[in-house]
């Protein structure tokens, strides 16, 4: 049963066929897990905080950086120095209180990333560094989570989403990861501010559908987006029965060594 | 007319123009889609034209207008202003009108209701762009206004200072001549 | 008629009228009757007609005060 309340902060949804009150009260259960509050992880938060999915875990290790603040909308100049997953829960609470903020003030490494997926009905990726998005896509995979992958580069971004055991997975994609030091690390490759807003509102919208079970989400198809030519494509993305993590005989059946980039420090969240 | 009208009271939004037609067949194009009848005419100010046959008037969010713009007759209590049953198709936008609708603020409803000559309006807070600015001007051929109802405020795109006078052709084409001469004046 | 559940609705209008019939419907079971009060007039035609749009089954609208009404809807499929 909704209470009054929630009747009318959830009013638009319930008003849409396709969501109703049912679809409400899958949000209100669902659980998902936002890896990095940053620049994807703030938008993707807000919105989902607002369309009241139940629980939502954070995981984050840093603190708040005044260079975050170009793009990072979940922290503002009072909150430096404090840690993101806090300055995070405190704005998402204010936003929504039946929303239960779970803070992992922590990266997620080969060591917690099952653990920390196991109370989770879907993971979204908004970490920035191939190392992470390695194991990130791996341990969604070998854990069976569904995973929503956005990513974000200077004017350039994408989004798509890995469902295991349909379509492909990260490692279709991508293969191989790239060699040490040919790509430059967040710190080194700016980006527009703007960009991840949209990448991370992108990415909220294909959670809430997954959550929701309609429409078709981004599973086999990988949307790129050009801020400077304001341009939206879809490629087609396939499995590959050879691929190393969801192929016919996979080779990947655990978790890994994922020390391969990100040359400069540690840059867990775009 | 109605575009001396939009300059003379410096309105942001044009006049819209809503076509009431009686067993004449629905043009083709009906609108797609779930919006509320308040949104295509918030729509139509900037430009759009839309078609509400009886399928498209069906599908709208909200039911009023169904009944409001005579598209049926209410089956358990009567609910007014409306329109008799036998509307075949409402035409939202484009130059051709039974009743111009003005998307205004209060400040320009003082104005035009000096070139009216005074307004007797009536409202109530339901059924209002549909019902109190379209179908109760279409039936009794007088001006009125409406300032739209919880539903269209909650649901549509108007903001709090936007209000509705729906006028005949005949009421815009004798203020459109009052500033005229007062121009020439 | 006996009613598998009971909705007033007085005192409120537009959408939150039809935005509480839609969830009580979907809160009971296909094939049973949900009994909606209302006193707002343009509810008295509209809720009812919502609830024939979304597929279910209007069974009876009446008069039951000054200015209140009760609407009896079958919920189908
Ligand atoms: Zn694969």
């Amino acid at each position: 049963m909704f209470t009054e309340e929630q009747i009318r902060r959830y009013s638009r949804h319930i008003l849409l066929p396709e969501v109703g009150g049912a679809g409400q009260r899958r949000l209100l259960a669902a659980r998902v897990l936002l890896l990095g509050a940053g620049g994807l992880g703030s938008p993707t938060a807000y919105y989902l905080a607002a369309a009241g999915v139940g629980t939502l875990g954070i995981c984050d290790p840093d603190v708040v950086d005044l260079s975050n603040l170009q793009r990072q909308i979940l922290h503002a100049e009072a909150d430096l120095g404090r840690p993101k997953v806090d300055s995070a829960a405190e704005k998402l609470r204010a936003l929504n209180p039946d929303v239960r903020v779970v803070c992992h003030r922590t990266g997620i490494d080969r060591g917690n990333a099952l653990d920390l997926l196991a109370d989770y009905d879907l993971v979204v990726d908004g970490t920035d560094n191939f190392a992470t998005r390695y194991l990130v896509a791996d341990a969604c995979h070998l854990a069976g989570k569904p995973l929503v992958h956005g990513s974000i580069f200077r004017f350039e971004g994408q989004v798509t989403v890995f469902l295991p055991g349909e379509g492909p997975c990260y490692r279709c994609l991508y293969p191989e990861p790239p060699p040490a030091g040919l790509v430059p690390s967040c710190q080194e490759a700016g980006v527009l501010g703007v960009l991840p807003g949209i990448i991370g509102t992108v990415q909220a919208a294909e959670a809430i559908k997954l959550l929701l079970g309609i429409g078709r989400p981004l599973v086999g198809r990988l949307l790129t987006y050009d801020a400077l030519e304001m341009d939206f494509h879809t490629l087609a993305v396939h499995r590959d029965p050879a691929c190393s993590l969801c192929g016919d005989t996979p080779s990947i059946t655990a978790l890994g060594e994922y020390g391969f980039s990100c040359e400069v420090g540690a840059c867990p969240t775009a | 007319m109605p575009h001396r009208l939009k300059r003379y009271l410096g309105m942001e939004l044009a006049p819209v123009a809503v076509r009431i037609l009686r067993g004449d067949p629905a043009p083709p194009g009906g609108a797609t889609g779930s919006p509320t009848y308040c949104d295509l005419v918030l729509r139509a100010a900037r430009g759009e034209r839309f078609v509400l046959d009886p399928a498209s008037v069906r599908r709208l969010s909200c039911p009023n207008p169904e009944l409001a713009l005579g598209f049926r007759e209410p089956r358990f209590a009567d609910v007014q202003p409306r329109i008799e049953g036998g509307t075949t198709a409402v035409v939202i936008g484009g130059e051709e009108a039974d009743v111009w609708l003005f998307i205004l603020t209060p400040a320009q409803v003082t104005r035009l209701a000096t070139l009216l000559g005074g307004m007797q309006v009536s409202f109530r807070g339901e059924m209002a762009v549909c019902g109190e600015a379209t179908a109760q001007v279409y039936r009794t051929e007088k001006a009125n206004l409406s300032f739209l109802c919880q539903g269209c405020r909650e649901l549509s795109g108007y903001r709090d200072d936007q209000v509705v006078v729906g006028l005949t052709p005949a009421e815009v084409a004798a203020v459109g001549k009052k500033i005229e001469e007062g121009r020439k004046r | 008629m006996k009613a598998d559940r009971e909705l007033d609705l007085k005192g409120e209008i537009c959408p939150y009228t039809f935005v509480k019939s839609k969830l009580a419907l979907e809160e009971i079971a296909v094939g049973e009757v949900l009994r909606v009060v209302v006193d707002y007039p343009p509810a008295v035609e509209n809720v009812p007609r919502s609830m024939e749009n979304e597929g279910n089954e209007v069974l009876s609208v009446q008069p039951i005060g000054p200015s209140q009404w009760e609407i009896m809807v079958r919920k189908v499929g």
